[in-house]
């Protein structure tokens, strides 16, 4: 993934355009999950992931390759977010141009009810974490990354990052603790 | 490991960050606590919870748009700062428009000074500046406000570039402020000024006649034809 990003990026700085748009094609989803995953909002996702992409064009000849491309991209992406979430975002959840859900007719509608509800609840609970331990828990949880590197997309060191990451599930444990029982 | 011990790891564990010999330990102590067990699990509910969290899918309009809409935002972005760039060379160059009367200033200080340092070739100040024509060739007094201020003492433009004084309104002109009002009060000062202004941008720091050398030897003609033609009384 490593070498394969950093031969797009060669292309690129070579003056092959082609090869930006396979970087945005490859990475665009993973940045809109990160992107939403802290605003919370389809919108600002968008616009956060479009400005990152933006800034990603702009600075890609100053990358040095001491981190992997994803990390430099994700630095990026979160500060576009801390950015973005301290001017004030816009409200909680699905405002544009989304799919519809899917519906799990395995399911009941009581479970439905039972399992939007937990997710409603954890979305609020998310949303009241600072920022910084929403991307340390974000990045932790759905990006799989190693504490190590979320410090360097923070600018923190390691135990700052996992300090921001115990915080934070403490945090939605206690907020959550109403669902302990169903979770 | 006692419970108060195991409830600060318990969250490593659960992260998998526990060394090797610790996270024994622990899970060694859950298998006897039912309290700490309890507390692990629902940390590890959470932490599933959290993790089936989905982005909810935009639809595939929003991919399709995605790319396009970015490499839009990018050529805006080119295309602002190319005019960003122009905007601020338009800028200096606004800057430098003064307002004819600053301009005419710049010139005569020009004109001035090469009147001072007696520069070879131009705007000579001749040693036999007796031999210019009498006051009484004056065809008004500047005090008069309405007659015309003639700087031609002699008609030969290029005898007079090469050698011969100017003359203002008859008299040899050794008194630059004669010269800088007349000049101030030219209509045409901004076609000069422009000349003046572009070498100025261009050479800060070169020589003030430099500046007036810049002008063609029409543009030349053209300026000592409309000073033949001035009056005192115009703006």
């Amino acid at each position: 993934m490593r070498e394969a990003d950093f031969e797009l990026i060669d292309r690129f700085l070579r003056g092959d355009g082609t090869a930006f748009d396979e970087l945005v094609r490859k990475r665009q989803r993973e940045v809109y999950n990160l992107a939403y995953r802290m605003t919370r909002n389809a919108e600002d996702a968008r616009d956060v992931s479009q400005e990152a992409f933006l800034q990603v064009y702009k600075n890609l000849d100053r990358f040095d390759r001491r981190s992997s491309f994803s990390t430099w991209l994700y630095r990026i992406v979160v500060n576009r977010c801390l950015n973005h979430l301290n001017r004030g975002s816009r409200s909680l959840h699905r405002v544009v141009d989304e799919a519809p859900e899917p519906v799990d007719p395995s399911v009941g509608s009581l479970g439905q009810l039972e399992e939007k509800e937990r997710q409603d609840a954890l979305a609020r609970a998310i949303e009241t974490l600072p920022p910084q331990q929403r991307a340390s828990l974000t990045l932790r949880v759905h990006h799989q990354m190693a504490h190590r590197e979320i410090a360097e997309i923070l600018g923190v060191t390691e135990a700052t990052a996992k300090v921001h990451y115990f915080h934070a599930v403490k945090a939605l444990r206690q907020r959550l603790a109403h669902l302990r029982e169903g979770a | 490991m006692r419970c108060e011990e195991a409830e600060t790891r318990l969250l490593e564990l659960v992260d998998e960050e526990l060394p090797s010999e610790r996270r024994v330990e622990a899970l060694s102590h859950l298998q006897t606590c039912t309290s700490c067990a309890t507390e692990f699990s629902a940390y590890q509910n959470l932490l599933a919870l959290v993790q089936a969290d989905a982005v909810p899918e935009p639809s595939p309009r929003f991919w399709k748009e995605f790319l396009p809409s970015l490499k839009h935002q990018i050529e805006q972005e080119a295309f602002d700062s190319k005019q960003e760039s122009t905007g601020w060379l338009a800028g200096l160059r606004s800057w430098f428009v003064f307002s004819r009367p600053f301009i005419a200033g710049v010139a005569v200080a020009a004109v001035s000074i090469l009147i001072v340092i007696r520069l070879p070739g131009f705007l000579p100040v001749g040693p036999d500046r007796h031999d210019t024509p009498p006051a009484t060739e004056q065809s008004a007094s500047r005090e008069g406000g309405s007659g015309s201020v003639a700087m031609s003492p002699n008609t030969d433009d290029v005898k007079r570039r090469s050698g011969e004084p100017y003359v203002l309104a008859g008299e040899i002109v050794d008194d630059p402020s004669a010269l800088a009002a007349a000049i101030q009060r030219l209509p045409w000062v901004n076609e000069i000024a422009d000349r003046i202004e572009t070498a100025w941008v261009q050479h800060p720091e070169s020589d003030p006649a430099e500046w007036i050398a810049s002008l063609s030897e029409e543009e030349h003609q053209i300026l000592l034809d409309r000073l033949r033609n001035f009056r005192w009384s115009q703006s």
